[in-house]
């Protein structure tokens, strides 16, 4: 099936051309159509944007399968062109003037035409089809300038269904929006997800033919629907369709109950005319749609002629019969589709110009992100507009170009939102709750270094136009690996400034633990070359010094230097005093223990003094055994100490028969004036070699 | 307001004249009203209504009966 093609000629458009490619493309769809060109049944023409001042007659062979003329408002066939609506008028090219005489389409006997994407923009003439079956007008907006003539008027052949279907359409003024005669026979004909405002006459006015109206909105008219004459065997159905400011919402004129109607709300000051009224319906409450009102305060979240919040029309439909999607192909907001033609929806992230006639051409997607030069695997996210897009989509395309290079074909891959990254994979983000939004797995060859930037193209399919990002190459925006490696693989002489992390980190003074820390006790130290302070190491569980430290401890006592090791009560000094430098020779020695006996009759009771009183105390010497102790020529004192141990005073005894170690002292004041618990010793002293303790002697000095 | 059995007829006695044939029901299916067994003469009923109301009505009229007799369609 051949595509063809259609341009201005002020873009190059030549009739004289093949019109097979956009460069060769024809001037006018007109010739496109007629018999001359070679369109034939099962092709496809594509018209690119302008104004089209054509008085279409077709004249190619009827054709026997969908044959579809294309609007193309986004450019997806015309690289190089600018994107624009895809007009046919009878005004002239300025859409100014009076307009033509003749009909903007007259077509007999042309079966299986489909339009699409396209305005025609009507003065006093209009579409004309006659004896014409399996006629589509999809996403086309019929805009008159007057009420007096029919927009579109069709009629089938005899005993042969119409077959009409119009999807999503705009009709504006005229006479009658649709003027459709049938044969009276079961006929397939749907009206769905279209509006129609101010025909003056009907919206549609249907002879003898069965029609599907399911999800319209009629306003503004005498008759909505009109049915004259229709038939009770093969009725038509209005369903889930608002009308409003009409004369008559429904109306059957000669056989009653030709229209049967359901889940609509008919708010008109007479809904029915000859209608059964089922009860499914309502005929109260507001038109319960967004009249511009977003636009006209700036909110732009909501398209005209869709529900607005909780509106009355919301979920107020039937599904049984009913198309999916609104007239901007968006699932109906409820468990059930809305009345009307449009479900409410916030559109909120969507740019402010953009079309809410069907297909009218909307601004591309433009952003740009940083990305490192030589990042791999890279997705992107960007924002097309419309839902339900996927990497075979008709028309749907991606491109890049790198900074002064030829744009390089991105082939898409469908992908769903969580699966790996692939070159060229494409996935919706979300539907519902980030309608339009798609992900686009960045092939690594456009992200590789060498360029300033990478521009990436999406577009192509109906309802968008598409999205534009540019990727600017820059380390700016490294990754997270990339960033990591770029600290810890610095040269560490690069990055010593005083006072930096980088300088800190290399002089390693100065830090102490924040809290107690848990070491492996599995690794071990390698040296150490500094000394280390311990604050504190009371806990020493767990750790050994190796054979090589215990000899080091070993040697540092054994070899210390004797002479600074004396001090008193040391083992120092005990070793210099008594093995380095003992005692030369002993004349005399005695084995104790020593006794002293004090009172001279033998005994070693505690002696009772009273306080303050001064005494002389006869004392004995005496060994083990009993035997006194000579103290000739001995030194005999008596040292008397408190309960505390601390001495009070020293007394030299006197001998009074000192080969039998009998000596006396006298006691004073010093310790008697103080009550208490006392002990004497006595030290028997002949040379610094040979003296001997003796006692103690228990005194107590009593305050009586 | 719904209407039944509505119809427009000739009316046989009056050339250019029309007969409203119907019923008027609320939207709960109470009658509200008929145009009468013998039905309602248009010109009967136009000439029954105030000035006002003839004047409205004319006006609008009188735009399309311009409109015709331009199109050749209506003298």
């Amino acid at each position: 099936m051949p595509t063809y093609y259609v341009k201005p000629a002020a873009q190059g458009g030549n009739n004289s051309l093949a019109g097979t490619s956009p460069s060769t493309a024809w001037a006018t769809v007109a010739y496109a159509l007629s018999s001359s060109s070679g369109f034939a049944s099962g092709d496809t023409l594509y018209i690119a944007p302008g104004v089209y001042t054509d008085t279409i007659s077709v004249t190619m062979p009827n054709p026997t399968v969908e044959t579809n003329i294309i609007g193309d408002p986004t450019i997806a066939q015309f690289s190089g062109l600018t994107p624009g609506p895809v007009v046919i008028t009878n005004y002239n090219a300025s859409l100014s003037g009076s307009g033509y005489t003749g009909n903007i389409i007259t077509a007999t006997t042309k079966n299986f035409l489909h339009f699409q994407n396209i305005k025609f923009a009507i003065d006093n003439n209009r579409l004309v089809f006659t004896t014409c079956t399996n006629l589509k007008l999809t996403k086309c907006s019929f805009i008159a300038r007057h009420l007096n003539a029919d927009i579109v008027t069709l009629t089938s052949p005899t005993s042969t269904a119409v077959n009409l279907t119009v999807n999503k359409c705009v009709f504006f003024a005229g006479n009658n929006s649709l003027n459709i005669t049938g044969q009276s026979v079961a006929d397939g004909s749907t009206v769905i997800d279209s509006i129609f405002i101010r025909p003056s006459n009907t919206a549609m006015f249907l002879n003898n033919v069965q029609v599907a109206v399911y999800n319209c909105v009629i306003l503004n008219t005498s008759y909505g629907v009109l049915q004259q004459p229709g038939s009770l065997t093969f009725p038509t159905t209005v369903r889930n369709s608002l009308l409003f400011g009409n004369l008559v919402d429904l109306q059957c004129v000669t056989v009653n109950n030709a229209i049967v109607e359901n889940y609509n709300r008919l708010l008109s000051p007479t809904p029915r005319a000859n209608v059964a009224n089922n009860g499914t319906s309502s005929s109260v409450g507001d038109i319960g749609i967004d009249f511009f009102e977003s636009l006209l305060w700036g909110q732009n979240n909501l398209q005209p002629f869709t529900s607005y919040a909780s509106s009355p029309n919301a979920s107020f439909g039937n599904a049984t019969g009913a198309p999916t999607t609104d007239i901007y192909g968006v699932t109906w907001t409820g468990a059930n589709p809305d009345t009307g033609a449009g479900t409410y929806r916030v559109i909120t992230s969507v740019p402010s110009n953009v079309g809410y006639v069907a297909n009218l051409p909307v601004n591309t997607q433009a952003s740009v992100i940083t990305i490192a030069p030589g990042s791999t695997s890279q997705s992107i996210e960007l924002y097309l507009g419309a839902t339900g897009l996927t990497a075979s989509t008709s028309g749907l395309t991606a491109r890049y170009n790198r900074t002064r290079t030829a744009s390089v074909s991105i082939p898409l891959v469908a992908r769903t939102i969580a699966q790996a990254w692939t070159a060229g994979g494409f996935a919706e983000v979300d539907a519902t709750n980030m309608p339009g939004v798609y992900r686009l797995d960045v092939p690594d060859a456009a992200l590789v270094s060498g360029a300033d930037d990478v521009t990436i193209v999406v577009r192509g399919a109906s309802g968008t136009n598409g999205a534009v990002m540019t990727v600017k190459l820059s380390s700016g925006g490294l990754t997270s690996a990339q960033t990591a490696s770029a600290v810890w693989d610095a040269t560490a002489s690069a990055y010593n400034t005083a006072g930096s992390m980088g300088e800190a980190g290399q002089r390693l003074t100065g830090y102490s633990l924040a809290s107690s820390q848990t070491f492996s006790t599995t690794g071990s130290v390698g040296s150490v070359t500094g000394s280390v302070t311990v604050g504190t190491n009371n806990d020493k569980t767990g750790y050994t010094l190796s054979t090589a430290g215990n000899t080091a401890s070993a040697d540092a006592v054994w070899n210390a230097t004797r002479s600074t090791h004396t001090t008193a009560g040391t083992f120092g000094q005990y070793v210099n005093a008594e093995l380095v430098t003992p005692v030369t020779s002993a004349a005399l020695v005695r084995m104790g223990p020593f006794e002293v006996k004090a009172d001279g009759l033998g005994a070693s009771d505690p002696l009772d003094i009273q306080k303050g009183a001064q005494h002389g105390i006869d004392i004995q010497c005496v060994d083990n055994n009993g035997a006194g102790i000579d103290i000739t020529s001995a030194t005999v004192t008596a040292k008397v100490y408190n309960s505390g141990a601390t001495l009070v005073d020293t007394y030299s005894c006197t001998a009074t028969y000192a080969a039998d170690g009998r000596a006396t002292f006298t006691i004073d004041t010093t310790v008697t004036n103080v009550p208490g618990t006392y002990t004497a010793t006595i030290t028997r002293s002949t040379t610094a070699n040979d003296t001997q303790v003796f006692g103690p002697l228990r005194i107590y000095v009593r305050d009586i | 307001m719904n209407l039944q059995n509505y119809r427009l007829e000739p009316n046989p006695l009056s050339p250019g004249d029309w007969i409203v044939f119907g019923d008027i029901y609320d939207n709960e299916g109470n009658l509200l009203g008929t145009f009468g067994e013998n039905g309602t003469s248009v010109f009967g009923w136009w000439v029954l209504q105030d000035a006002q109301f003839q004047q409205n009505y004319s006006n609008q009229f009188a735009v399309i009966m311009a409109q015709e007799i331009v199109a050749g369609t209506a003298e």
